[in-house]
Parts: structure tokens; sequence; C-alpha cells
């Protein structure tokens, strides 16, 4: 969420404080919100750690020194006119037996009579106050120590350090525990870090500060630099190796839908990173999460608002080899691109001649042809020069002391708009004589142009120290527009064949949340925290039109009198969902108690409508005319007429309701022992019917599913050192089937010309998970790891064939499996030799193997035991940065994901696999001035194809090309 | 509960802002859809004839012994499966279907549809001005061996939760004396439904059909996709109308072993695809049993129309074999036979032949079909540069572009295949082997007999 509260055990205390090692003391500017002194010397006694820290360039608003810029205030009672002068008080906040800074200590400062400011200190204990001149009295209190208290003077224009070495409060009665209770700022890695060794699970993070490293302009490609995080297709995150099903987005707590309706996943290219506090990948379960859970768990908490007034600017463009400037198809003439924001103007909706109240067909042939005349009659793809692509953000956050109460907000808002280009070999295989051969050669030209729009206002407030409210609303719309034309030998047709489609698809997710943490009773660690939401994702999918057309060797055209040719399509996918928890916490003793309970309704409905003309003429030479010639209104009626090919499978209706009550307890079994044990209760609801009112054919499903499941989990955490922990955790999970997958919507895949369609009797895989993990943050920037772990699935999910036409359907497979290890490292090569130390490095490498066991009667399939479709049997993240303040901070990122299936092979036809692409990122950034920062970037450097293979024949390959960016943030 | 907050929800929604437009059309309706009937409310129905009471049979299985008499008329409201018993069917019969509706006989059950020359049974559309495509046609499927690895496979042209019901072959030990049923004079007219490409409902489909099975004397006309398309098997088929359908006419796929007698196509003007398309397995070419069939007696007659119908006459592919002999190919302007990839090219001259038939040239010849013969010169034909023009055209036992002389084959309403009296084809060509009739030493499938007369009908 969007504040960060702390509450934890002694053992955890003790790590969250080594956690808070401060930065190399010559660090120049801090990150936004980050309130650590830059004048003084350094805290207390600092271990020097490598300077690993975080480059000035970094952070998402970057304040320049108080020397050169008067820093803003923080927060001063009564409204104080802008130009009262002021004086700053910094310092550090001390542990005298860990020798380390205190982080999330309250500092408030008394004019005598009343509190006048309150801050908090940072992770490394630092903090900064600005204070009219005048004498007052400092408090400082955190919990585990005696409250001390300092008398200060501040005089105008002066900068008066105050460090204070907290006195521990004698040990007391057994069951003595502590509790932090700060808001940290989440943006830094360092608190992402601390927050993970911490953590009662196996997780992994990436933060704001990292991704801001990055060339990464949205979550998916954020989500890359998280350990074992495969990206699929550009925008789908895989974990360890497992896809879709298995990956559930959470969003501030909340799952999300996706808005595909023909994938499982949510694309995370709907979230630009400047909206993004941290996102977190849990790779264990615990039982406050929602019980889906297979690979993991993606959890994206959207940014806080800032501790100080800030404010940025940012402007990017960037260029690809393989489009900018070069000539890339386009529909342009009806592009709903063509509103700049991505919104369709209304020339891709359904005409109004078509009616409403039942299918066109078997209609007056007047009425037909009318109608038939009045689809938009556009399909000639044209060449367009490529634009280079331009991105705009703007954030603006502050917070203030309003009648007592600390008030705070942060509104972003960004548009971007880019364009790409995608020229592939498409090619099919059979075997012929026993050998696989290619028989088929296609050639693809893909144009997409997508404009995004986004905005997110997140407003906050401290009823009081115990007390938050907070209400956060975002909005992302993403228009897609996707033009393509392929040509080439089509060996179901014996002959050449040329075929367009245009597109245009609209994305959006609007959600809204308000929550609230109530610590009821600091003694006793009571503490409820709640939230409420609804949540709205759509699609639709606004007039596809696909045209194709048979090509003799004299090169004339014949046009292709069958579905998915001169045909209008139709779809809008809209899920809504509303829900809200609860979750209470208590200590007893040495244990933890925490218990919540949540609801999450959501509902869908999905409707399409498939039109396209038949050709019911005796000219054929019509038939190889243009598109816009043959579906003009001269030729509609006699030789060609409108048809609806509505099925009951383009329209359901869906709901899953899932309601939730969870138990666990975090159990002190001895200084360095922590046991994490729960059960998760869930009940869920799952209905489906499906049937159109325009069907011309098809058939209705009504399906009704329930589970009732006990979730068991365990999570143990020993403490070898305060800095190294083992892990050990087991749970029991689920997951259910997506609608898409029991939906027996029909889906032709054009590119793969077949049909996927869902199973209406597919039943909920469960998941026994276990995990074994040892980690080591010898430093709060340094993270050493290594796991192991391995999964069991009963009934799992599975893509399969249909029939020998190559049509896929789901099925439980009989069994599953998965096993693999992870090692993982953040450090510096200061390391090695303290000169190296301004180079930082860090590396994830994930092996996986799965197996699994599709049954007997699968025998239409090559390999009935096979890997699961989509894994990944290694994934190698590589990042190097060379950070210096004083000249840039450049990054080089490299990263490999092992073969995959991308589709299955049957009838001895091998199983179809994505080849390893390398990939290499170049980032530099630079400060122009100190509210100037300059990002130069070169993502792919290696430009590699990307290739499917079946063995060594390539059925699909393409060139992703070269990206240059230039990015300049502003900060005033 | 759930209603308010959907309320609320839809309130959200619609501030979030989803100015489509569309996205109320489709979705609102897609509410109702649920709740309503799916059948398009003011389309015309035919009424049933005076004394003839209409029976609805609902989507759904008939798993009993069942009998459809003539005093009826069967309107078919959905996908109605026979998954046990008999479904018989008494001379004179009319079925007729609705949108979205066919009659699948599955492997566990038979069919006995036998009519007369004077009463057909008749399946047909529910429309009073019917169209190619509106309704299903007839499907039936057994246990007879198949080349689909593992022995069975769902037919195609439904969605595959139908399960068992779409499924036929043998499996492991398959049946190839596997008893479908009889279908015996019967006309099926305006079927077909595309659910996709290369996913469609035929006129008739057979589909792991046995050699106890009886198709005799069967008109398919005007489908929307294939007329008949065999899916293995070792079904026999004769008497065969197959007249203007959409796209190919027949279509055997999978490794059918049957044999064919007294076949008559007729190509759509402007429209159909291919007269034979004719395949053993696109993922593996060289599966078995290859499909191999035997037609005697074929008369194929296309268009007749501009290079730009690109229709086709026999496209032997993907590794099929099979043997036809006394047949005539005749009109089609883009090619009157392609073998197409290595695998049916491997099989050619032994296990794959064309004798005994004429070749007769579209009347508009063009520069794409200068011969008749598709020679592959482009370089995409996938068949290492097999010239179709010497193999084929070059046999002895076939004669090319000799007037035919048939009474009026490419008719659409009153067609008539008999040859004229001294037509060249009446004699001179093969013997046809035992089990078939070895008196038809005629070319195409008639001689001095019109089996086609009074059973069958040309609607248009």
């Amino acid at each position: 969420m969007y504040r960060f509260t702390r509450s934890r055990s002694l053992t955890l205390f003790a790590l969250i404080v080594a956690a808070g090692t401060a930065y190399a003391d010559d660090v120049p500017p801090p990150p936004a919100g980050d309130t650590s002194p830059t004048t003084t010397e350094p805290a207390a006694e600092p271990t020097p750690p490598p300077a690993e820290e975080v480059p000035p360039a970094e952070a998402p608003t970057d304040q320049a020194p108080p020397a050169e810029a008067p820093p803003p205030v923080d927060p001063v009672p009564p409204p104080a006119p802008v130009a009262e002068p002021m004086g700053t008080i910094t310092g550090t906040v001390t542990d005298p037996i860990a020798e380390l800074g205190l982080p999330g200590a309250t500092i408030q400062v008394s004019n005598g009579t009343k509190i006048v400011a309150t801050t908090q200190s940072d992770l490394d204990g630092t903090y900064t106050i600005k204070l009219p001149p005048g004498t007052y009295t400092v408090i400082i209190a955190t919990p585990e120590f005696v409250e001390a208290s300092r008398p200060v003077t501040v005089t105008v224009d002066q900068s008066l350090t105050l460090d204070v070495t907290m006195e521990p409060l004698p040990k007391t009665a057994t069951g003595e525990t502590i509790e932090i209770v700060g808001t940290i700022d989440t943006r830094r890695e360092s608190a992402v870090l601390a927050e993970r060794r911490a953590a009662a699970t196996v997780s992994d993070a990436v933060s704001a500060q990292e991704i801001s490293r990055t060339p990464d302009s949205n979550a998916s490609d954020a989500v890359k630099r998280v350990v074992a995080v495969t990206v699929v297709e550009g925008k789908y995150v895989a974990l360890r190796g497992l896809e879709g099903r298995y990956v559930t987005s959470l969003l501030n707590g909340v799952l999300l839908p996706s808005p595909e309706p023909d994938r499982n996943a949510v694309p995370l290219d709907l979230f630009p990173t400047n909206l993004l506090a941290t996102m977190t990948v849990y790779k264990s379960y615990s039982p406050e999460l929602p019980g889906q859970f297979g690979g993991g768990t993606l959890a994206i908490s959207t940014t806080s608002f800032p501790t100080e007034f800030e404010m940025r600017v940012g402007l990017s463009t960037s260029a690809n080899t393989v489009a900018t400037g070069q000539d890339g198809l386009s529909n342009a003439a009806t592009s709903g691109v063509r509103n700049f924001l991505g919104f369709d103007n209304g020339s891709r909706a359904l005409p109004d001649a078509v009616p409403r109240t039942r299918a066109v067909r078997n209609m007056d042939a007047g009425q037909m042809e009318q109608i038939g005349e009045s689809m938009p009659n556009i399909w000639t793809p044209t060449d367009e020069t490529v634009s280079p692509n331009v991105g705009v953000t703007v954030a603006v956050g502050d917070s203030a002391i309003i009648g007592g109460k600390r008030v705070g907000y942060l509104a972003t808002g960004m548009m971007r708009r880019s364009f790409s280009v995608r020229e592939a070999q498409a090619g099919k295989t059979a075997l012929v004589g026993g050998e696989l051969t290619q028989i088929e050669d296609l050639n693809f030209n893909v144009g997409t142009a997508e404009a995004t729009v986004g905005g997110l206002a997140n407003v906050g407030i401290d009823l009081d120290a115990d007390n938050q409210l907070n209400l956060l609303g975002l909005y992302t719309h993403v228009g897609e527009d996707t033009t393509s034309f392929a040509d080439g030998y089509s060996e179901a047709d014996g002959s050449d064949i040329a075929v367009s489609r245009m597109m245009f698809v609209e994305r959006q997710l609007g959600f809204l949340q308000l929550n609230g943490t109530h610590k009821l009773n600091r003694e006793r660690g009571l503490e409820l925290r709640w939230q409420g939401n609804v949540a709205t994702t759509s699609r639709d999918e606004l007039d596809s039109r696909d045209l194709a057309y048979i090509v003799s060797p004299t090169g004339g055209l014949q046009y292709k009198d069958q579905p998915g040719s001169g045909q209008h399509f139709w779809q809008v996918l809209e899920d809504l969902s509303g829900g809200g928890g609860v979750d209470a916490r208590v200590r007893a003793g040495k244990v933890q108690l925490r218990a919540g309970a949540a609801a999450q309704l959501s509902s869908r409905a999905l409707g399409g409508r498939r039109f396209r003309y038949r050709y019911v003429g005796d000219n054929g030479a019509v038939r190889g005319l243009s598109g816009e010639e043959m579906f003009s209104a001269e030729n509609i009626g006699p030789n060609f007429m409108l048809e609806e090919g509505t099925l009951h499978e383009d329209a359901y209706e869906a709901s899953l309701d899932v309601y939730g009550a969870f138990a666990m307890g975090e159990v002190e079994i001895s200084e360095r022992f922590r046991a994490i044990v729960g059960a998760r209760y869930e009940y869920a609801n799952q209905t489906l019917a499906n049937g159109s009112r325009y069907a011309v054919a098809g058939t209705r499903a009504d399906i009704d599913r329930s589970d009732n499941d006990v979730l068991p989990s365990a999570n143990l955490v020993y403490a070898l050192t305060p800095e190294q922990n083992v892990r050990a955790a087991y749970s029991y999970t689920l997951a259910r089937p997506r609608f898409r997958e029991l939906a027996p919507f029909l889906f032709f895949d054009y590119l793969r010309r077949r049909d996927i369609s869902g199973n209406p009797d597919l039943i909920t895989t469960r998941i026994h998970n276990a995990d074994l993990r040892w980690e080591w943050f010898p430093t709060e920037d340094e993270v050493f790891a290594a796991s192991v772990f391995y999964k069991q699935f009963v009934d799992p999910i599975e893509q399969v064939m249909a029939n020998a036409n190559g049509d896929a359907t789901f099925l439980n497979a009989d069994s599953g499996n998965l096993f693999g290890g992870e090692i993982e490292a953040r450090s510096s090569l200061g390391r090695l030799d303290p000169r190296l130390s301004d180079i930082r490095f860090g590396t994830n490498i994930a092996v996986m193997r799965s197996r699994v066991n599709l049954g007997d009667d699968q025998m239409l399939l090559t390999n009935q035991n096979r890997a699961l479709y989509g894994q990944s049997p290694f994934v190698v993240n590589v990042n190097v940065g060379y950070v210096n303040p004083k000249i840039a901070d450049v990054n080089l990122l490299y990263n490999v994901i092992g073969s995959r299936i991308t589709d299955v092979g049957i009838e001895g036809l091998p199983d179809t696999y994505e080849r390893p692409m390398h990939r290499v990122d170049l980032v530099a950034a630079r400060l122009l001035r100190k509210d100037l920062r300059l990002k130069l970037s070169v993502a792919n450097l290696l430009n590699q194809r990307v290739r499917l293979e079946q063995d060594d024949v390539t059925i699909n390959s393409y060139q992703p090309g070269v990206s240059f960016a230039l990015g300049l943030d502003w900060t005033p | 509960m759930k209603k308010l907050l959907a309320t609320a929800l839809f309130s959200f929604a619609a501030a979030c802002g989803d100015d489509s437009g569309l996205t109320d059309d489709i979705s609102d309706d897609t509410d109702q859809s649920t709740d309503e009937s799916t059948d398009n409310d003011d389309q015309t129905e035919i009424d049933a004839p005076p004394g003839v009471t209409v029976v609805e049979v609902a989507g759904g299985d008939i798993s009993t012994d069942t009998r459809w008499t003539a005093n009826n008329e069967y309107h078919l409201k959905g996908y109605v499966f026979v998954t046990a018993g008999t479904l018989t069917i008494e001379p004179g019969t009319v079925i007729k279907g609705d949108n979205g509706s066919a009659l699948a006989i599955t492997k566990e059950a038979k069919l006995n549809a036998v009519g007369t020359a004077t009463a057909p049974i008749v399946f047909t559309s529910n429309k009073a001005d019917p169209n190619p495509g509106d309704w299903g046609g007839v499907v039936m499927l057994g246990k007879g061996p198949i080349n689909v690895t593992g022995g069975v496979n769902n037919v195609e042209g439904f969605a595959t939760e139908f399960g068992d019901r779409i499924q036929y072959g043998g499996g492991a030990s398959p049946a190839p004396a596997h008893d479908c049923g009889k279908l015996k004079y019967a006309r099926i007219e305006y079927a077909g439904f595309l659910l996709s490409p290369d996913n469609e409902l035929n006129g008739l489909t057979l589909g792991g059909c046995g050699t106890a099975t009886d198709i005799d004397y069967v008109q398919v006309h005007l489908g929307q996709d294939d007329g008949v398309e065999v899916f293995g098997g070792t079904v026999n088929l004769k008497h065969i109308v197959i007249s203007q359908a959409d796209d190919d006419s027949l279509d055997w796929d999978r490794g059918w072993t049957g044999k064919a007698q007294f076949v008559v196509i007729q190509q759509k003007v402007g429209r159909g695809d291919k007269g034979i398309e004719a395949d053993n397995s696109n993922n593996d070419n060289d599966l078995t049993p290859r499909s191999a069939p035997e037609i005697w007696n074929l008369s194929m007659i296309g268009s007749d129309g501009s290079a730009a119908d690109a229709q086709g006459g026999l496209h032997l592919r993907r590794g099929t074999a099979g043997k036809i002999s006394n047949a005539i190919v005749a009109y089609f302007p883009k090619f009157a036979v392609d073998v197409d990839g290595a695998s049916s090219v491997g099989q050619f001259g032994s296990s794959l032949t064309v004798k005994n038939t004429y070749f007769v040239k579209a009347a508009a010849a063009s520069a794409i079909w200068p011969t008749g013969f598709d020679v592959g010169s482009s370089g995409t034909e996938n068949d290492g540069g097999f010239n179709e023009a010497t193999q084929i055209g070059g046999d002895a036992t076939n004669k090319l572009d000799i007037d035919v002389r048939l009474t009026a084959p490419k008719s659409t309403t009153a067609p008539n295949w008999m040859p004229m009296a001294g037509s060249p084809v009446l004699s001179g060509c093969g013997t046809p082997p035992a089990g078939l009739d070895t008196t038809a030493t005629f070319c195409g499938a008639m001689g001095a007999d019109d089996w086609t007369a009074g059973w069958t009908a040309f609607p248009e």
C-alpha cells in the first residue's frame, strides 16, 4: 500500500535496524521523500558500506542540497508565509547497541505549548526539520528506547545538527516485543531490501528507484528486473517460468482481473512506472494472500505521497531501428489512434443500421444491403513513415499538517504514444516421408500505433499517529491500432494468399480504493486495517477487419469467401468487481496473531458480433478487386451480401465471488527462530452462461461451480546471524480455471490458423508448494540468496489439442510438477577492491524443470509427458552499474530466458519452442543541472531475432530492432 | 446484494468513461441474451402442409430407438445427437433445420433413413427463402479405422465441449465393418456451417464409418461448405449427387479407404472450390492407414467460369493415394488435376492413379490453364516439379479435350448428366472391380440409366 507501516517482533527489529546502516556519507542529494541530512558529518558510526547508494539522478524527484537551494518546508502548522525565514535541524537517531541509525523514530518539535512539527527518521536514522527561528524542544520517541528530548535554538538560514543516541529500555517482562512504527519511503531500494529481509515469505521486489535506473517505461519492462521473472509477449508476467493462471497480480492487495478475453494474465503495460512504488513478487504463500497462487503473486503497490512538495515533469522520446523513419503499415484513415489519446472517435462503432435486437440474417434483402453498405469500408493498409515515440509524465505531490493532521497527496498523469513495426516470417510444417518439412512460408508485416493515458490520484490523511486513511483512484487507458498484412504460400489453400487485418483495441482499468490503518492499542500491538474497492477493466475490440485473397501464379487476386475474410468483428469485454477486507493483528506474548477476512465479487460480460460479406454474385471478376471496391455500395447487393456469423460462443456472462478468511500466528520460538503458521479458508463460486441473441449457431453452456478449500501454510525463518536467514515454507494453494478457459468461446487465431476454445468441465487445480532458501543481507544494499523449490500440481490445467486440425482447448492433466533452484546476488565490486565500489552488480539466475503428464488418452499429442506449457527451464538477469554522481550513472542489463513451449505438437510434429533471445540494454543518466536530469538508453543492443522453432525448423521469427531513447526529467 | 453491487459498479464504470457507444449496445444485449430464446424470431418459417404435424426436436440427445414418421415434419432446433439406439426415418419424411441445428449420429448409434425414389427423405432448411448454411447438416460417426494418432479424433464443425459425442474412430482396435446405418434416397439441402476457416459442418459428414454402412442415392444440394466429407473409415458411397456446393464437393481426409461408384459433382458458378479435395493427413503426410479410396464412374462438372473462379478439379495432396477411373473432369478453369506435395507424388503411379478419364478444358481457357493441368511451374507447388500434363495427361488411357456430349451438365435448375447419343464416354472405359457394378464400363456417372430421376431436386 501507499504507506508502509511496520509491526514486527524483536528479532525482526534487529534486522531492520541492521538495515538502517547509513548510506555512504558523502552521498549528495538524496531522493525525494528522503529527509536525510546533507550538511553534517556522518551519523554516529556508519559501518562504511560499499558505496552502493543511489546516484543523485535516480530518485523520482531529486532535491538539491540545502546549501544551494532552500529545501522545501516540512510541515509547519499555521500557514507559514512563503517568505518567512527558516532554519534547519538535521541529525541522526542512533541505536547504541547495534551502532546503527534508527529508522522510523518519531521526532516531534514543541514550542513549549504545543507540537509544531513532526517527522520520522529515515531508514538510516537521519531526519531533517525546517522551522522558523525560535527555541524549541525536540522529542525523539521510538519503541524499546527511552524517549529523549533536547532543547534547541533555531536561527535563520542556519543548519543545526542534532544527533541523538537513544538509550534502550531496560529489558523487562518476558514476552516483550518490539514494534516499529513508521512511514518509510518504500520507493527506495534499500527499503525494499529491508522489507524482504523482514518478510515472512520468500519474496523479491523491485523498487521505484531501481526501475528508474532502467529504460523501463511501464511495469512490464520493470518487472523483468526481478528474480526469475519472465515477461511474455512484452506484457505478461511469468514467475519461475510459470505463466498465466499460475501468476496473480494484486494492486494494493486486490486481485486484478484480466482484461484480455483470450489470455489469463494482466497486461502490465497498463501501469506506467511512475505510478509504481514497488513491485513485489511473493514466491512463497502466506495466508493473507488470495488462495489463487501458483508460481507466485505479483503485488503492485502504487506510489505514496511524498513528505515534501515535489513536482516532476518528464519528457521522453525514442526511436527503433526497424520502425522509426521506416515505412510502417498503417490504417490511419480510420485509425482510432487518430484521436491522439487513443480513444475511438466513433468511426469504429457498430453502425446504427445494424439491428440491436436480432441477427443480420434471413432479413429483407433491401435491408440487408443497406446494413452491408453502412459498414466502414476501409481495408487496404497504407505505408506511412513511422514517427518517433513520445511520452510525457507529470507528477505532483505534497503533504502538510492541517488542523494537526498530516494530509498528503500525490497525483500523476502520463501519456505516451509509441509505434512499432514487426516484419516476421511465419512457416508451417508437416512430416513428409518422416522428415520435418516446411510446407508454408508467409511474410508478415505488422504496424502498431499505441497511445496510453493514465492518471493516479492518492490522498492520505493521518488522523493522528495511530489512524490513517487513504483514498486511491487509478485510471489507465490504452488504445492500440494494429495493421497487418501477410502474403506467401499457404499449403492449406494450395496457392499463394494475401491477407490483411486492421484491428483497434481499447483496454482500460479503473480502480478506486479506500483503506484505513488503525493502531487500536500500541501496548498490545493491536492494529486493524481495512480496505474497500471497486475495480473495472474492459477491453473493446472495435471493428477488426480481415480480408483474404487467393493469389494466382500470375498475380491475380481472388477474394476468399470464408470466415476470417471480408469480416467485421466487434467484441466488448467488461469486468466489474468490488470487495473489501479487514485484517487485524495483535500481540500475545511471543506470538503475533493476525486474522482477517475478505470478499471480492466480480462479474464479467463478453459480447461480440461477427459479420462477413458473402459472395452472392456470378461475376467472378469482382472478386479480384480491392476491399474498398468489392464492398462498395455498387457491389453490395448484386455481388456481396453482409451476413452475421455470430455464435453462441461469442457472448457470455460470468461471475466469480470469492470469500476468504484467514488466521495466522507468527511465533517467536527463540531469539533466532520464527514460525509463521496459518491457514486460509476460501469459498469461491464461479458461474458462466454463454449464448448470444445474435447467434446463428453454436452451443450454450451454463456453469455453476464452487470450491471450498482450507489452505494451510507454514513459513519458518531461522536467523543464522542478524544478517542471514534460512527459510523453509510449505503451502497448499489453488489455481482456479479462468473464465477464458471455461468459456466455450471460440477464438480464431489467424496467425496460427486454428481455433481455441474453452472447456466447461475444468476443475480447480490444487498445488503443493515447498521452498527452502538461504539469504544473506551483509549490508543495507546487498543481498545474496539461494533457494530451491518444488511444486506438485494436482489436476493442472494445460493447453491440449482438440482435433487433428490442430485446434486447441484446455484440459485437467493427470499431474504435473516443477522443481528448481535460484540464486540471487546484489552487491558492489567494492567487495573485491574498494576502488571498484562505484560498480554495483545484480544477478538473478533460476533453473527449473517441469513435467506434466497429460494422460494416455491424449494420443494426438506428440508428447504426453513434457514441460508445462510456456515454462522456461532457466531465466538469467544480470545488471551491472557504474554509479558516480559526479559523472553519470550507467547501467548495463542482460536478460535471457530458456526455450519454452509456445505450441503443442500433434501426430509426431515436434512441440514449438520460443528460443532464448539474449537481450542487452544500456542506460545512462546524468544531472545536467540540479533540477534537470538526462537519461539516455539503448535497448536490445545485440538486436537478436526472436525465433520460434520446431526442432530446427524456424516457423516464426522477427527482428525487434534496437531502440534509442532520450529522456529529460525536470524537478522544479 | 449482488444486484446492488453490480449497479454501483456499473455507475462507477460509466464514470470511468467508456464513450465508444458500442459497449452499451453489445453488453446490454448480452445481458438479455442468456435469458431469451436466441432464435431470431421474425424469420419466416414455412407452414407445414395440411395434415402434417410439426414436431419440434430440441437440441440434445436421443438415446433410445426412435422413429420419425412421414406424417410429421421434424424441426431441428439445435444440435441433435443420437447417442444410442437407432433413429429410423420413414420414406417421405421431411426434416427441417433451424439456424444452428444439425443431426449427428454418434459412434454408439445408427441411422436408418431409407426413402424411395418416389418418396425420398428430405433434410432441408426451415426458411421460406432458404439459403446455403441455414442449418448444419447430417453427421454420421463410427468406429472404423482412421489414421489420426491414437485412432480417435473430434469431428470438425463443433465446439469441443460435446466430448464423446463428436468423437469418431475406433481407437487401437478399429472396426472396419462398423455400421453407421443407412442413408438411402435422401436429399440434404441448404446445409453447412462455417465455424471458422477449415472448421465447418458439411452437408454430409462421414467420420470413421465402416463397410456395413449403406450410403446410396444421396444428394447434397446447395451446401455452404463441402458437399460430402469423409474422414477416414471404410465406408462405400454409391449414387451420390453433389450439386452446387460453396466449397469442395467431395473431400476426403484422415485415411479413407472405401469405394465410391456413380458420383456426380456439379460445381457452383463463381463459388465452388475443388471438385475433389483429397488428403491423407495435414500433420504427417504418411500416416497410415493412408487415404486410398477407389472412385469409379465419376462426373465432375466445373462452372466453366473465368479463371477468377479458381475452381480446381482433382486436388490430390497431403499424402493421399487413391484410384480414380472411368471419370469425366470437365470445365475446371484453374486446373484439372494437381498432385500436391512430395508424399502424394510418391504414391503416384502405383497407389495413386487417374485412368480412363476424359479431361475437358474450360471454355474460357486462360493463361493459367493452358493445358488443363497444373504443371507446377511456380515453384510453390511442393511437388518437386511433378508434371501432371505428362504424367496424367500423357497416360494413354486418358483422353484430352474431346467433347463428351453430356445432355445438360451445367444447368443449375434442370441438369442432365446423361451422355447424349453418340457420346464417346458410353463405352471403352475400364471395368470396375468386383464389389462394384462391374458392368459400368462407361466413363462418367451415368451410362444408359439416369439414376438421379425422381428423387433428386434442384431448387435455387
